[in-house]
C-alpha cells in the first residue's frame, strides 16, 4: 500500500471520533511497523480482501473504550463483552467507511477480537505495516494497516 | 400514530442492537420483536415474528445482510427494511435500494442519522 493512501484510514478514525463523541481525536504521524509490538488491552481485527489484500486493527485500552462506552451507550448497561463488542464494532465501521473511496471491491471481513495483550499480531513479511497513533481525551489508541501495494 | 411499530433488527455487532433497541422504543414507540445476530437467525425470526420494519447490517456471519434482504422481501414484498452499515460505498447503498431496501444508513450510527431515517417512516404512516 502506498503511504499516501493512509490519509483514506486518517478520515475515517477522525470522522468516527467526531460523529459518535462529538470531539475531535488527534492523529499522530504513521510509521512503519518494525519489531515492536503495537497491542493493547482490546483488538478488533478486519481481514481485507477483493481488489486488495490485507489486514487492518483497532487496539485500544480498557479505559479508553470504558470512556467510549460511556458517550456511546449512554444510558445501556454495558461490561466486558460490550467492550470487546465495540473495539470490532470501530474497527469495522473505520474499515467500511474507506470503501467510500477505495470501492465496493474492497471487501470487509467480519471483526476478530483479541482481549489481552499477545505477544505481538503478526502480517506477511513481505508487506509494509503501517501504524497510525490515534489520540482521544488522554487514551491513546492504534490503527495497524497492512494491504497489498496497489 | 397509535400502533407500535413492530420491528426486527439484525446486526452481529452486541452494541448496534443494544443501541438500536434503546433508541427505537424510547423515541419511535417501537415493539422490538426480536433481535439477531446473524443472517440465518434474521429469517428463522423473520418468519416467527412478521415484523413490518427490519434493520438489517450488511457484514455478518452465516449469511450476508443483502442476501437476507433479498429474502425477506421475496416472504413479505410490503416489509420496510433499514440498511444500516458500516459500508459507506455508493455503489452497495444503490445495490440496496434497488433491491428494495427503504432507506441506507452508513455507521457510524448516530442520533440524527437514525431521526432521518425513521421520520420518512413516521410522516409515511400519519398519510
Amino acid at each position: 500500500m502506498k503511504e499516501n493512501n493512509l490519509n483514506f484510514f486518517v478520515d475515517s478514525i477522525l470522522n468516527y471520533f467526531k460523529q459518535t463523541t462529538g470531539e475531535e481525536a488527534v492523529v499522530g504521524i504513521p510509521y512503519l511497523k518494525e519489531e515492536e509490538a503495537v497491542v493493547l488491552d482490546f483488538t478488533g481485527i478486519i481481514g481485507i480482501s477483493g481488489k486488495q489484500k490485507g489486514s487492518i486493527y483497532l487496539t485500544a485500552s480498557h479505559e479508553m473504550l470504558e470512556e467510549l462506552g460511556t458517550i456511546i451507550l449512554a444510558d445501556i448497561d454495558y461490561g466486558q463483552e460490550e467492550l470487546k463488542d465495540l473495539v470490532g464494532e470501530i474497527a469495522n465501521t473505520i474499515a467500511g467507511n474507506v470503501r467510500d473511496v477505495y470501492g465496493s471491491s474492497f471487501l470487509i471481513s467480519v471483526p476478530a477480537v483479541v482481549v489481552g495483550r499477545p505477544h505481538d499480531i503478526r502480517f506477511p513479511e513481505e508487506l509494509p505495516v503501517f501504524v497510525i497513533p490515534i489520540k482521544w481525551r488522554k487514551y491513546q489508541a492504534f490503527l495497524v494497516v497492512c494491504l497489498e501495494d496497489k | 400514530m397509535n400502533q407500535k411499530m413492530r420491528i426486527l433488527i439484525v446486526d452481529d455487532s452486541l452494541i448496534i442492537r443494544k443501541i438500536l433497541q434503546k433508541k427505537l422504543t424510547d423515541y419511535y414507540n417501537a415493539e422490538i420483536v426480536g433481535l439477531a445476530g446473524n443472517g440465518r437467525v434474521a429469517l428463522e425470526m423473520f418468519d416467527k415474528t412478521n415484523p413490518d420494519y427490519v434493520t438489517l447490517d450488511i457484514t455478518m456471519p452465516a449469511m450476508d445482510g443483502l442476501e437476507v434482504l433479498q429474502e425477506m422481501l421475496k416472504r413479505k414484498p410490503s416489509v420496510n427494511v433499514i440498511i444500516v452499515t458500516a459500508l459507506a460505498d455508493k455503489d452497495t447503498a444503490l445495490q440496496a435500494i434497488e433491491m428494495g431496501a427503504k432507506c441506507y444508513v452508513a455507521k457510524p450510527l448516530t442520533r440524527e442519522k437514525l431521526q432521518m431515517a425513521m421520520d420518512q417512516f413516521i410522516k409515511q404512516e400519519m398519510n
